[in-house]
């Protein structure tokens, strides 16, 4: 296991590399010009200004250079002094964030984190019970409504669902505001009274005895968990049961119900967690989705994730920010993954990993 | 393993050598074929004057307007706005006539064999037909509608001329424009001082004009027109000037100007104070309180498009960091209450100016003290004026101010480095230039803007003489700032030796994009960038306090979010595009209508009627006597003309 | 002694026999057992209508909804206005020909907005309905192309194993490494300043990034097969290694593919529609359903009016997904029920 491990470990640095290669191959596609269109919104009133921000960003360098220059630096020509390169920590600056690659970073992916913790309970552990009744009582009222559920959200999609929930929800009822906090929140917790200890919103209201803060907090997350959680229900009701429902028919389960043992005992100790653990994997890989950022929900509830934040620099082909996401998202989703894989090996021994 | 890297070494190899092709530049595609077979448009369609003509004559202004600004626009007769120099009602102009139109395509003459098409046995234009590409970038839907519009029109005069519209997005739609392929484009002008000048200029020799690719003697004609009008300080003297511009303008159609769209604003019923001038960026928010039972009572919130893109006066070109600047720093001089044209004492006491209009001398106000607590002295007026002119850059507005300090036809202070224009926003090779030439330089600039401590007072002597100095002066760029604070964090001590370290900065190179210290009523709290701008008040104010305690600026580039904070109460005012002005209507509750000849907002009157069928005012009614409104939560502005006018353009020599 | 003839002999009088329809006997009994199996469900077979319905309205689009200038897939306007209409308003200028069975059922010849407008007077009806043939086309297309794609890289990467299957599975692996989401957006950026026009971009950075899970599956289900008698066999007797891959051991593979690519083209749909709405699918006015879903972004907080921009696009759309999600269940449980429950 550890051998496994550490072999998938050791690809990280080649797999962040391949993905930065294989971002710089298709930026080659662009002219320098329109690069340089990340720089300016409109057609600049002096013409020179385009060739200025090509100069000065140094745009029309062949490629390799700039891949050079963005992975170890340059010397700055006035003051002599090392500047940027990936290796050294320096992620950049981004054009369409107006700060530094590292702090887009800093500042958006707690509430991206923030949110995947609370989703989780709503998500998985109502979606598995949902899937396990609908098992239980086939064919009956709750399995009938459960697949009907399951068939439509996994055919809805989520920017028309966040659409219509941010309507109801902000609009008309105006119980759920979209965004990260409330004005007066937020005065709060950029005031000097408050000591931000993990960043993550919530549970530093927590850690300040905040709770009116929390609240707050809680408050602005409930749509986006609502979307997430209504198309991420679809598919898990439907693998949930359908396990369940093999696993019930398995020759074991069928053992413990002719040795006397009661129902509930035969459904939720013996066939369960067996029939739980392909629902595992999908809750994995579930949470390592919503940690790479829900850039749709993000973007409709203007939730100031690593998903809208990837977004909007993608859609501005801002190259660095691009870049240093990437990297970054990667990095989240390959450890993730690793931590899932090894985790379906721990829970299920007959897996083997290879 | 070993293989594995054998492997990526390859594929970087092989992005190498992809990158060492570059991509071959295609052919226009925008002009099809290329040719007059019907099937394109040859490179000098519209260097020909008829079809200049005959493309104005096929644009209906009435349709635009109805259908854009649902009828609050006026058709734009001339390139100035009401109110300046050169604006003139009666002006020639173009209307939508399609037998016109006909006419001058008949007389067009495309193969150049001396017979104009109607006549034309060979076949040209009129019976060969043409085919183009209208662009415009993506999103923009007022441009795309003014497309629809010119390619209807041309299609019904005869069918074989066919303009296919497409939406190019912005990074496509620059580098085609800078590669000169764009045969027919709309571009809009948003005006950086309020003088005919900054209209004139930007369509005809600057910079929408300049691209056109105009034949010399044209521009030429336009150019004389121009520094007349400029060094004219007489308003009588330039509107008789002017209109001899227009009459040029009407005459050679090198673009088509559009409409003038009125103002149509809309705030929360309990905001008051707010001054609703056209010319300031975004909004001055120390005037403004909220009445009872107001949400947030001693706040303003805002939520806006995009987010500001640096606080550094001397390069902030865009609205958003205008707005943020004006509050926060100040100028010499500011406009007074909703006029464009009338100014009142801000930084500066006094003014005078010479005779020949060259020499503007400024009494500057004592006892004002900056928000980091350093004294205003006039030096640190002067030293801001040539900060700015020695950080240059062709990104910023500097431009504005070199070309009256400095000398029309400078729009950079490398200009006088090298006169060859080489060393344009390279600061690289700017430092490697001459160290003599650098000093001259910066003791040239040094010489034109002269602090005298003792008197109280700055000096600028002017190039020429400059009719709309103050104007040039009012806006952001002409901010003050500390001299002392500056160079203790990290920007130009004043030295004419290092100047050049600070040349053409990028915003983000800037120590000053994220920090701010000025004099104004207003101090900058923080910044969360994408996210949030946050200013409080400034108790130490040398004037009137400001109003309100905070303000807040969101970023909110989602329109359904904003409205929805709108209606909810959470924002006080936002950005509307003018395609969702429908939706805030339904909401109005009390309206005032702009008078011209009093030049301000009327009375508040309640809104007792929306109609959404009709156009322009007569879609709100009033309430008479004894009548209930319709209690709606907004307030409406509307009918002042604004500053924004689009113009289609025309490239004469399409590459 | 009883004649023994063709038909009746005392084995049939005696063993019931079953009658085998024409169907059967042109499909051969295991791809008929599939094909009844199919329509058991009232599920399946929901969703085989479903499909059949949408295939019906592609093709009878021009007599559906008659277009207006040259090219079809532009949605027509009545004017250029922000404000929509709402359903059944008239249409008053830039009016397209009559369609054929409006005047029998409606009695007038004026022809009307029959699913209202949306912001820019772009008709909703249209839109559904050419919408329908850019879903087809665009789903066909992208799963088409990225099950090429996938079958290729994935064969050869198990079937020649060793250090090309090492090599190219990490560069599925850095493939998957890029957000989905985020690597179209990239690749549609940066293709449509040099291709321009409509579906391609996003087709093109759909099709870039859809290709590995096929890749995977097929190279897992070949490489059990690989090592299956049969195949062991064929390789001792000296058969081509080409022919082996697609003689024997393809078709047995491929059925789980097959099944996840049905699967996926109501996805590819949903993707697709997702671009549109972040800006990056299709053109402004493209008959594309998400294309008029985006239109509804700026009014959803006055659903109670324009309630018919979301409603219509939004409904055909998820019908359409759920008709295609119907018939992979039905294709699933029918041809591998042992996949129930892993995908």
């Amino acid at each position: 296991m550890t051998n496994y491990i550490v072999r998938r470990l050791l690809l990280v640095p080649v797999l962040l590399f391949g993905v930065t290669v294989l971002i710089f191959i298709m930026l080659q596609f662009l002219s320098p010009v329109e690069r340089a269109a990340l720089y300016i919104r409109e057609i600049p009133k002096n013409e020179r200004a385009v060739e200025g921000i090509i100069k000065q960003y140094g745009l029309d360098r062949p490629l390799y250079e700039q891949y050079w220059r963005w992975m170890v630096g340059h010397k700055d020509p006035t003051t002599g002094e090392r500047k940027g390169g990936i290796i050294y920590g320096d992620f950049g600056y981004s054009r369409s964030a107006s700060q530094p690659v590292f702090d887009l970073i800093r500042t958006r992916f707690p509430n991206t984190l923030d949110l995947t913790i609370w989703a989780i309970a709503p998500v998985i552990l109502i979606g598995i019970w949902l899937g396990v009744q609908a098992a239980v009582h086939q064919n009956g009222l709750i399995d009938q409504a459960a697949r009907i559920f399951s068939i439509i959200g996994s055919s809805f999609p989520t920017f028309v669902f966040g659409l219509l929930v941010l309507m109801l929800f902000y609009a008309k009822l105006q119980w759920f505001p979209p965004g990260r906090l409330s004005d007066w929140a937020n005065q709060v917790v950029f005031s000097s009274e408050f000591r931000q200890y993990t960043h993550l919103l919530t549970f530093d209201a927590l850690l300040n005895g905040r709770f009116d803060i929390f609240l707050d907090a809680i408050r602005h997350m409930v749509m986006p968990i609502l979307t997430l959680s209504y198309i991420s229900w679809a598919t898990f009701v439907r693998v949930t049961r359908s396990s369940m429902l093999e696993t019930l028919r398995a020759e074991y389960v069928t053992t413990a119900r002719a040795k006397g043992l009661p129902e509930r005992v035969v459904i939720f100790k013996h066939a369960q967690p067996n029939a739980l653990i392909p629902v595992v994997t999908l809750a994995g890989f579930q949470v390592v989705g919503f940690l790479g950022g829900v850039v749709i929900t993000e973007t409709v509830f203007n939730y100031p994730g690593i998903g809208s934040a990837a977004a909007a620099a993608a859609s501005q082909l801002d190259v660095i920010a691009v870049l240093g996401l990437a990297i970054f998202d990667g990095f989240i989703l390959i450890v993730a993954n690793l931590i899932v894989d090894v985790l379906y090996a721990v829970i299920d021994p007959r897996v083997r990993l290879s | 393993m070993r293989k594995l890297y054998l492997a990526v070494s390859l594929l970087v190899l092989a992005s190498m050598v992809l990158a060492a092709c570059q991509p071959q530049q295609p052919a226009n595609p925008f002009i099809g074929s290329g040719k007059l077979d019907g099937n394109g448009i040859p490179p000098d369609f519209f260097a020909d004057v008829h079809i200049r003509k005959a493309f104005s004559y096929a644009f209906d202004w009435e349709t635009f307007i109805n259908d854009v600004y649902r009828g609050e626009a006026v058709q734009a007769v001339s390139l100035p706005l009401p109110g300046m120099p050169g604006y003139d009602p009666q002006a020639p102009h173009y209307t939508l006539d399609l037998a016109k139109a006909e006419e001058e395509f008949k007389l067009a003459d495309l193969d150049k064999d001396g017979i104009p098409a109607g006549d034309d046995p060979e076949g040209d234009v009129w019976t060969t037909g043409f085919r183009l590409q209208m662009l415009y970038n993506q999103g923009n839907t007022t441009r795309q509608i003014v497309a629809e519009i010119m390619a209807a029109n041309l299609a019904e005069i005869n069918e074989k001329f066919v303009v296919e519209i497409l939406g190019l997005p912005w990074p496509a739609y620059l580098a085609a424009q800078r590669a000169k392929q764009i045969p027919i484009m709309t571009a809009g002008w948003q005006e950086d001082i309020h003088d005919p000048h900054n209209w004139y200029q930007p369509y005809t020799t600057g910079a929408y004009g300049g691209r056109q690719n105009m034949p010399d003697e044209l521009k030429a004609q336009f150019k004389e027109l121009l520094d007349k009008g400029v060094a004219e300080v007489d308003p009588a003297k330039r509107h008789e000037i002017y209109k001899q511009f227009n009459q040029l303008y009407y005459e050679t159609a090198p673009g088509i100007p559009l409409a003038l769209a009125t103002s149509h604003g809309f705030e929360q019923k309990w905001l008051q104070g707010r001054i609703l001038n056209p010319i300031f960026a975004g909004d001055y928010y120390a005037t403004m309180y909220k009445t009872e039972g107001a949400k947030n009572p001693n706040t303003i919130i805002q939520a806006t498009i995009g987010d500001m893109d640096t606080l550094d006066p001397a390069l902030a070109y865009d609205t958003a960091s205008g707005e943020v600047i004006q509050n926060v720093y100040e100028t010499l001089v500011f406009y007074d209450g909703i006029a464009t044209d009338k100014f009142v004492p801000q930084l500066a006491e006094s003014w005078e100016v010479s005779d020949d209009g060259t020499t503007w001398t400024f009494k500057i106000r004592q006892g004002v003290k900056f928000h980091e607590g350093g004294d205003l002295t006039p030096s640190d007026v002067a030293y801001s004026f040539q900060r700015g002119l020695l950080q240059g850059g062709t990104a910023s507005p500097q431009w504005l101010l070199t070309e009256p300090i400095l000398g029309v036809g400078i729009d950079d202070v490398s200009l006088l480095v090298d006169e060859e224009g080489n060393l344009y926003d390279d600061r690289e090779a700017l430092a490697k230039a001459d160290p003599a030439k650098l000093k001259e330089a910066c003791e040239t600039v040094k010489s034109h803007i002269v602090a005298d401590d003792a008197a109280g007072t700055v000096t600028f002597k002017l190039a020429q003489p400059w009719g709309p100095f103050l104007p040039t002066i009012a806006n952001s760029w002409g901010s003050v700032m500390d001299q002392q604070w500056v160079a203790e964090n990290g920007g130009w001590d004043g030295s004419c030796d290092t100047w050049q370290n600070y040349y053409a900065m990028t915003s983000e190179e800037d120590p000053f994009t994220k920090i701010a210290n000025g004099t104004g009523p207003f101090k900058l709290d923080h910044w969360t960038q994408g996210q949030e701008i946050v200013l409080v008040r400034n108790d130490a104010y040398w004037g009137t306090p400001a109003k309100p305690e905070r303000v807040v600026i969101s970023v909110i580039p989602e329109w359904g979010t904003r409205f929805a904070m709108m209606q909810a109460g959470d924002a006080d005012f936002v950005d509307v595009p003018v395609e969702n002005r429908a939706q805030m209507d339904a909401l109005v509750g009390e309206f005032r209508v702009y008078d011209m000849e009093k030049g301000e907002y009327g009375p508040v009157q309640e809104l007792c009627k929306y109609d959404g069928t009709k156009t322009g005012l007569d879609m709100f009614v009033a309430c008479k006597e004894g009548e209930k409104g319709t209690g709606g939560p907004f307030r409406l502005y509307i009918g002042r003309p604004g500053l924004v006018m689009d113009v289609i353009i025309y490239n004469f020599a399409i590459k | 002694m009883s004649a023994i003839s063709g038909r009746e002999n005392a084995l049939s009088a005696s063993l019931p026999v079953r009658k085998i329809g024409w169907l059967e006997r042109v499909l051969g009994p295991d791809n008929y057992r599939v094909f009844a199996d199919l329509l058991k469900t009232p599920a399946s077979i929901l969703g085989f209508v479903l499909i059949g319905l949408f295939i019906l309205i592609a093709l009878a689009a021009p007599l559906i909804a008659p277009p207006v200038g040259s090219d079809p897939y532009k949605i027509p306007r009545d004017g250029f206005s922000s404000e929509p209409r709402p359903m059944m308003s008239e249409w008053r200028c830039n009016v397209p020909p009559l369609p054929f069975w409006w005047k029998p059922i409606m009695g007038t010849d004026q022809w009307v907005h029959i699913l209202g407008t949306a912001q820019g007077q772009y008709d909703i009806f249209y839109g559904v309905i050419w919408g329908t043939r850019t879903a087809f086309r665009t789903g066909f297309i992208v799963v088409v192309a990225t099950l090429i794609l996938g079958v290729i890289i994935g064969s050869v990467s198990a079937y020649y194993g060793g250090t090309i299957d090492n090599v190219i599975m990490r560069i599925v692996d850095i493939f998957m490494t890029l957000p989905y989401i985020l690597a179209a957006l990239i690749l549609a950026a940066v293709l449509t300043p040099k291709i321009g026009r409509s579906l391609l971009p996003a087709l093109i950075a759909l099709i870039a990034f859809g290709w590995m899970g096929y890749a995977r599956i097929i190279r897992g289900d070949i490489l059990s097969i690989k090592e299956r008698d049969y195949v062991m066999a064929a390789r001792v007797i000296g058969v081509k290694d080409s022919r082996i891959l697609f003689r024997h051991i393809l078709p047995n593979a491929i059925f789980p593919t097959l099944v996840l690519a049905t699967l996926a083209i109501g996805d590819v749909v949903l993707s697709f529609a997702a671009l549109s709405f972040l800006g990056i699918g299709t053109e402004l006015g493209y008959a594309d359903w998400g294309q008029v879903l985006s239109f509804a972004r700026n009014w959803i907080t006055n659903l109670g009016t324009y309630w018919y921009i979301v409603v219509w696009p939004g409904l055909t759309l998820v019908l359409f997904t759920m008709g295609w999600n119907l018939v992979g269940d039905a294709l699933r449980d029918v041809l591998d029920p042992k996949m129930r429950g892993r995908i």
